[in-house]
């Protein structure tokens, strides 16, 4: 057996996949499916190799300077990078609706409301997103762009922030206390249907390591499918890694984000976490909303981006 | 009888132990109670003050940096075109304030023509002990994304950043208070900044420690906590992350987080993980807020020792009291063994035993007199009832010879011959009675008398034996039967002074021939049954008894029997014998008895038992209140 073993890591195909953030449950599946020896399963040696928490590159930028065969890109960033003419292609969409929400101290009901409003958002990405929202509900949001913390809400120096539901809005409320529930704005709620994390790869290790991306996937959704029933060990699991990266977090906050971002998963129209590719007719009107702010230039494919 | 006296001491001293327990054990429970509240309370108290305390000695720090940098702000003013001035200002800010490791001037973009980032900023080298300066703002360092500059910026006020370790350099727990400048349109173009050193938070806190396991907290305006802001592994946690526990064993824990984090000034009491505590809070001038928190059963914990030697002494007091109440009891009722001892003489007899003597005048005195007087009432009693009792033996020792004498006095040679057949018998219901029969043959004539004197005993019994030797007397003078009862009443109303009288039945049948001759006396009439067996009442004229009147006209009447008739002849005892509900024998089942069981007999005594049998079977035991006496003749 310890030979097998030894002879099994020899053969192993070496893989380094980088998630969008710091370790969080938001990449708990990638975890188990390491831990679990899902990827040694496949014959895998894959390496999870996390952005530093000062780094200024993006999981694009970092692929693309080769530092990682497989990152995590949300799909708007994915669609503007390849327009701008980074090869990348997506070999699997995770989330299945936007978890992207606002957050107001004040009553709010629709978007429409953010006129004039100082809103907080991030300052790297979502640029477009915040165009795509202005142009089209014909509003001018005063847009502040701002760092990785809730300080700026708490502080009330802004009237409303954006939020992942799985992230930000969780902080918000283990800082400050529950955030009523007319507070908060789901985007997905208002027609924004673009779904957010998937896994990419540029299109030529795509071409040349098709099996070896499929083996990925496939043990990536098997740690998903595992996190899913198992979220109690799937948290230990991701505590480890967290610690091991001096992370500041609460296990609360990662719980509730597993939950939501597992939840984010499910499938509105099957009701289940299908990992189902973005629909032609959703990739099409997102492409349309983003020429026609500007944000890309380039036309891109339905079949380029999305294998 | 020892045992049984150490009982009621026992018992008695129980009782006392268990409502003396009973009511210690309340005022101790209710001792408890009310010095747990006041401890309680006293320890809200001192928790509100060491509170207080503490808001106040970490805000007064928390102003000199404040002060300090606000009055650089008209300095700062004064010298905008002067660039080297500004960290000079800077560089003394950090100078003079021993509290402050680095100050900046931050100004907004391109306040000053072609600079993008102008920000003079002085820190403490730690390394050279030296204050050093530099120019703050890079494109790697965006100060304008940073909360220091950007929260007062666009709040338009001064503020406090949120604390963070600085794992960077300075190694330490740090916060930076950020001052907006504003031009005259009220536009921020800069931000005058103190980085202070928290690190003497950390010793004001550690240095307030109501009990081991007090938390004292001081929560940042987004919840963390910034005492453990240092320590990695809690860094992380936030008021509402620890009170996220909805377990059943948490209570209150996410109401205090949101009071704590609404800047409520007060006091609330929780469970978390079964452990009862609470937590004292308020807020601090620049939105922090500080929290005490201590664990009831450690504030308790002392009263918990006093009530321990408490209960401990009371459980001593009360086996001595126990043991005390015992013994004084069984002094006090030791007497009364020796009554108990004197009654059982007195019960044996020995009426002259000892009473023990008692010297207070109390209640045993009291029981010991009344046990004295009764001592002295039986004796006197007892003597009463032995001279009674021998009195009484002897009157019925003669009594018993007078009812052999009066028994004796009756017939018993009774006739049965082939022609007629006679037996009778008296059952008195006292030792000598009232009641009397007789008979005697003459020639062909058998004569008798059945007779029944008023009332019972000796009197009775006197008179019946005057009756029963004057009947023989006269009956032998072969007299008419009326003449008979006529000499007879004579003889006893002369010397009845008593009013006394007798029922008499006397008659004469003469064996050959059948005829009856008869007078009574007022007395019960007799009954004939005729040789076919009928039964009836003879028809007799009842005249008046013997001895109530001299000379009272009695007539003789007479009838003939035929051979194989039989006479039953009885005094009122049958006829009148009572059942418990007073129901009697009566005529008519005399009657009945003549036809069906008297007829039965051949032999007269036999029928004379089998009646006296059937009234005593039909009394059904209760007591014979009369004298019975019955008399069958059977002319054969």
């Amino acid at each position: 057996m310890a030979a097998l073993s030894l002879a099994s890591s020899l053969f192993a195909q070496k893989i380094v996949f980088t998630p969008q953030w710091t370790p969080q449950a938001q990449f708990s599946g990638y975890y188990v499916a390491y831990e679990k020896g899902f990827y040694s399963d496949e014959g895998l040696d894959v390496e999870i190799r996390h952005l530093s928490s000062n780094s200024t590159e993006t999981t694009t930028s970092e692929m693309m300077k080769g530092n990682a065969d497989i990152v995590g890109v949300q799909l708007l960033s994915a669609m503007t990078a390849r327009s701008d003419g980074d090869k990348i292609v997506n070999v699997l969409q995770l989330t299945q609706k936007s978890g992207l929400c606002c957050v107001s101290h004040k009553p709010i009901s629709s978007p429409e409301e953010l006129d004039s409003l100082k809103v907080g958002r991030w300052r790297a990405g979502f640029a477009d997103f915040c165009d795509v929202l202005e142009t089209h509900i014909g509003i001018k949001i005063n847009w502040i762009p701002i760092l990785n913390t809730v300080n700026l809400y708490v502080y009330n120096a802004v009237d409303a922030t954006l939020a992942f539901s799985f992230s930000e809005l969780i902080a918000l409320e283990l800082a400050t206390g529950k955030i009523p529930d007319d507070h908060i704005i789901r985007f997905s709620n208002f027609g924004y249907e673009a779904p957010e994390d998937g896994l990419y790869v540029t299109e030529d290790y795509y071409n040349k390591n098709k099996e070896l991306v499929d083996k990925f996937v496939r043990a990536s959704k098997r740690g998903w499918d595992y996190t899913r029933d198992n979220r109690k060990e799937a948290l230990d699991i991701t505590w480890k890694y967290i610690r091991e990266h001096n992370i500041s977090t609460n296990r609360e906050h990662q719980k509730r984000m597993l939950d939501e971002y597992l939840d984010l998963q499910v499938n509105p129209e099957t009701g289940v976490a299908d990992y189902a590719a973005v629909k032609p007719e959703v990739f099409v009107k997102m492409v349309e909303a983003l020429r026609n702010t500007g944000h890309i230039v380039n036309n891109i494919e339905y079949e380029d981006l999305i294998k | 009888m020892k045992g049984s006296q150490h009982s009621f001491s026992t018992r008695l001293s129980r009782n006392i132990l268990i409502v003396t327990s009973s009511i210690f054990i309340s005022v101790l429970l209710a001792a408890d109670i009310a010095s747990h509240i006041v401890v309680a309370n006293e320890a809200t108290k001192a928790a509100e003050n060491l509170r207080d305390a503490t808001i106040v000695k970490i805000e007064n720090i928390l102003q000199k940096v404040e002060t300090s940098v606000a009055s650089s702000a008209w300095l700062i003013r004064e010298n905008l075109d002067n660039e080297e001035y500004l960290y000079h200002i800077t560089q003394k800010i950090v100078e003079e304030n021993p509290n402050i490791i680095g100050s900046a001037i931050a100004f907004d973009s391109y306040y000053f023509e072609d600079k993008l980032f102008f920000s003079p900023y002085s820190f403490m080298d730690t390394n050279s002990g030296e204050v050093q300066s530099k120019q703050l703002g890079t494109l790697q360092y965006n100060y304008f994304f940073m909360d220091w500059f950007q929260i007062p910026y666009l709040m338009g006020e001064p503020c406090w950043g949120e604390p963070y370790f600085d794992d960077g350099g300075a190694d330490c727990l740090m916060s930076t208070y950020s001052y907006p400048l504003k031009d005259a349109e009220g536009k921020v173009f800069a931000v005058i900044t103190a980085d202070i050193s928290l690190e003497w938070i950390s010793g004001i806190l550690s240095s307030i420690k109501p009990y081991p396991s007090s938390r004292v907290r001081l929560i940042s305006r987004n919840g963390s906590f910034i005492n453990q802001l240092s320590d990695a592994n809690t860094r992380g946690e936030t008021i509402f992350s620890i009170s996220a526990d909805t377990s059943s064993k948490s209570r209150n824990v996410h109401r205090l987080a949101e009071a704590i984090s609404r800047g409520e000034t007060g006091k609330i009491i929780y469970l978390k993980d079964g452990e009862a505590s609470f937590a004292v809070f308020a807020p601090l001038s620049n939105g922090w807020k500080a929290s005490i928190s201590c664990n009831y059963t450690e504030v308790l914990s002392r009263t918990f020792r006093i009530h321990i030697i408490l209960f401990s002494l009371v459980i001593i007091g009360l086996l001595i009291l126990f043991k005390s109440s015992y013994l004084i009891i069984h002094k006090l009722t030791d007497p009364l063994s020796h009554f108990t001892e004197s009654a059982l003489e007195v019960a044996k007899g020995n009426f002259n035993v000892d009473l023990p003597q008692i010297k207070e005048d109390d209640e045993i005195k009291k029981l010991r007199d009344s046990f004295d007087y009764m001592q002295k009432s039986l004796k006197k009693y007892i003597g009463d009832l032995q001279e009674t009792t021998a009195t009484k033996e002897r009157i019925q020792s003669e009594l018993n010879i007078a009812n052999q004498i009066q028994m004796a006095m009756l017939p018993r040679d009774f006739p049965a011959t082939d022609r007629v057949g006679l037996l009778a018998m008296v059952h008195p219901a006292k030792e000598v009675g009232g009641d009397l029969y007789d008979f005697f043959l003459d020639k062909d004539s058998l004569y008798f008398a059945v007779g029944d004197v008023s009332g019972k005993g000796v009197p009775a019994s006197l008179l019946m034996a005057i009756t029963r030797a004057s009947f023989r007397f006269i009956a032998k003078m072969g007299l008419p039967m009326n003449e008979v009862v006529s000499k007879m009443n004579n003889a006893l109303a002369e010397s009845n002074a008593n009013g006394m009288f007798v029922t008499l039945f006397v008659g004469k049948i003469n064996l050959e021939t059948g005829e009856f001759k008869y007078c009574n006396a007022g007395h019960n009439p007799i009954v004939t049954i005729s040789p076919d067996g009928k039964a009836e009442y003879m028809k007799a004229k009842p005249n008046l008894a013997a001895g109530l009147f001299s000379d009272f006209p009695y007539e003789e009447e007479s009838c003939t029997l035929q051979h194989g008739s039989r006479l039953v002849i009885y005094t009122d005892g049958v006829t009148e014998a009572e059942k418990a509900d007073k129901t009697q024998f009566g005529e008519d089942r005399l009657i009945e008895w003549s036809e069906n069981r008297c007829t039965l007999f051949s032999d007269s005594g036999e029928a004379c038992e089998d009646l006296y049998s059937t009234v005593k079977q039909f009394t059904d035991g209760n007591e014979q209140n009369d004298d019975i006496t019955i008399m069958t003749i059977i002319l054969r």
